[in-house]
């Protein structure tokens, strides 16, 4: 029995070290996360190690758009909808994309706390 | 004596086999320079964007790949979706937002949608390695207008599980809540039931090689590991799963692994 109960043991104690490593997809908790941005935002703005020639910018707001002929519509705008068919039939053509390296924000608490 | 070794033997194995299903964090340190992600992650807009693609299935590596399990070659996929990016010094870009689904690393058993961009999304990756899958033009207008519609939101069921099973609404993981909203803009519907039935009629998932009794001790130790949601053999939802999904069902444009060297053949052929 003794023995049983060591083996449950020390199963259980390995397993409690090693299962840290199944979790999948984490995203940091508020505190690390604001870290995680502050240090990512300091290592892609730090001169020589900067990506050449690219501004690094946080991102404040994202809204879908279609890009029909040579305009950017608005996703979101229900007028545009019909305008915006992008059906097989129309060839998909290359969408322009901006040089600067973006990231995302810090979370909202934090922006508000910023700015008390 | 014997029985401490015994012991060890059957924790070694447990180790083992719960490794294979790791994924990713995105709170890890970054593995590689920051120019290199940065420059990669502009590489996978850049290859995207070329193709005109407005929305597409995106994955990424967290994890080496000798410990993942058969048929599992991304950690973590999302959706990538065209938009108009207002910088917080006011100015307009254009490129990518990524719509995540991510696990919180201080509570296991929960996850929340987070929109973040390229950079972000390759951080602290294993690999510098993109699995790209672009859905046809009309299931990315279907697509766009879901957004639009806030249809994620609608289909996201906090519950996670890195093994959700995606017959049910248990629990749910990055890849169900992607398949989820796919299906929610392919069949018009956010009711949860009528798109579980269609996914058990139409989607193939990935069985994974993992016994439950190995599964049920991780749950015991970590809110992310539940299997309580499956009967019989473990299956759930993958990039691989996804792309395959859309080519049966004649959905997908084009698909793609990219490195900074270039497209290279996914592991496991659609």
């Amino acid at each position: 029995m003794t023995h049983l109960l060591r083996s449950v043991l020390c199963t259980a104690l390995l397993s409690m070290v090693c299962t840290q490593a199944v979790a999948n997809d984490s995203h940091a908790s508020q505190a690390s996360y604001h870290g995680s941005q502050a240090s990512k935002y300091s290592a892609l703005s730090v001169g020589e190690s900067a990506v050449e020639g690219a501004t690094v910018s946080m991102v404040a707001v994202a809204i879908p758009v279609a890009i029909i002929g040579f305009s950017a519509i608005s996703v979101g705008m229900a007028s545009t909808r019909a305008a915006a068919d992008l059906s097989d039939a129309a060839s998909p053509k290359p969408l322009p994309i901006c040089d600067d390296v973006l990231i995302a924000g810090p979370a909202p608490a934090q922006a508000l706390n910023e700015e008390l | 004596m014997m029985n401490w070794i015994q012991g060890l033997c059957v924790a070694a194995a447990i180790c083992a086999s719960t490794h294979t299903i790791a994924g990713s964090q995105n709170s890890g340190e970054a593995r590689f320079e920051a120019n290199q992600i940065a420059q990669f992650a502009k590489q996978v807009e850049r290859y995207s964007a070329q193709q005109g693609a407005h929305v597409f299935v995106i994955g990424r590596v967290g994890r080496p790949e000798g410990d993942l399990p058969e048929g599992i070659e991304f950690t973590h996929v999302a959706l990538a979706v065209y938009s108009e990016l207002t910088t917080t010094e006011g100015e307009k870009k254009q490129g990518y937002a990524i719509h995540n689904l991510y696990q919180l690393s201080d509570d296991p058993g929960t996850s929340q949608l987070i929109v973040d961009y390229p950079t972000d999304f390759f951080w602290s990756v294993h690999d510098l390695k993109a699995a790209i899958a672009i859905p046809t033009r009309a299931l990315q207008q279907k697509l766009l207008d879901a957004f639009a519609q806030g249809v994620p939101a609608k289909v996201h069921n906090p519950r996670y599980s890195v093994v959700a099973n995606p017959f049910n609404n248990q629990k749910q993981n990055c890849t169900e809540h992607t398949l989820n909203v796919i299906n929610a803009a392919l069949y018009n519907t956010t009711d949860m039931a009528q798109l579980k039935v269609n996914t058990r009629a139409y989607f193939e998932p990935q069985t994974l090689n993992v016994s439950r009794f190995k599964l049920a001790l991780g749950s015991f130790f970590n809110d992310g590991i539940d299997s309580s949601d499956h009967q019989g053999k473990v299956k759930t939802t993958t990039f691989t799963s996804i792309a395959r999904y859309l080519k049966n069902n004649q959905l997908l444009a084009h698909s793609t692994v990219l490195t900074p060297d270039g497209p290279v053949e996914l592991k496991y052929p659609l």
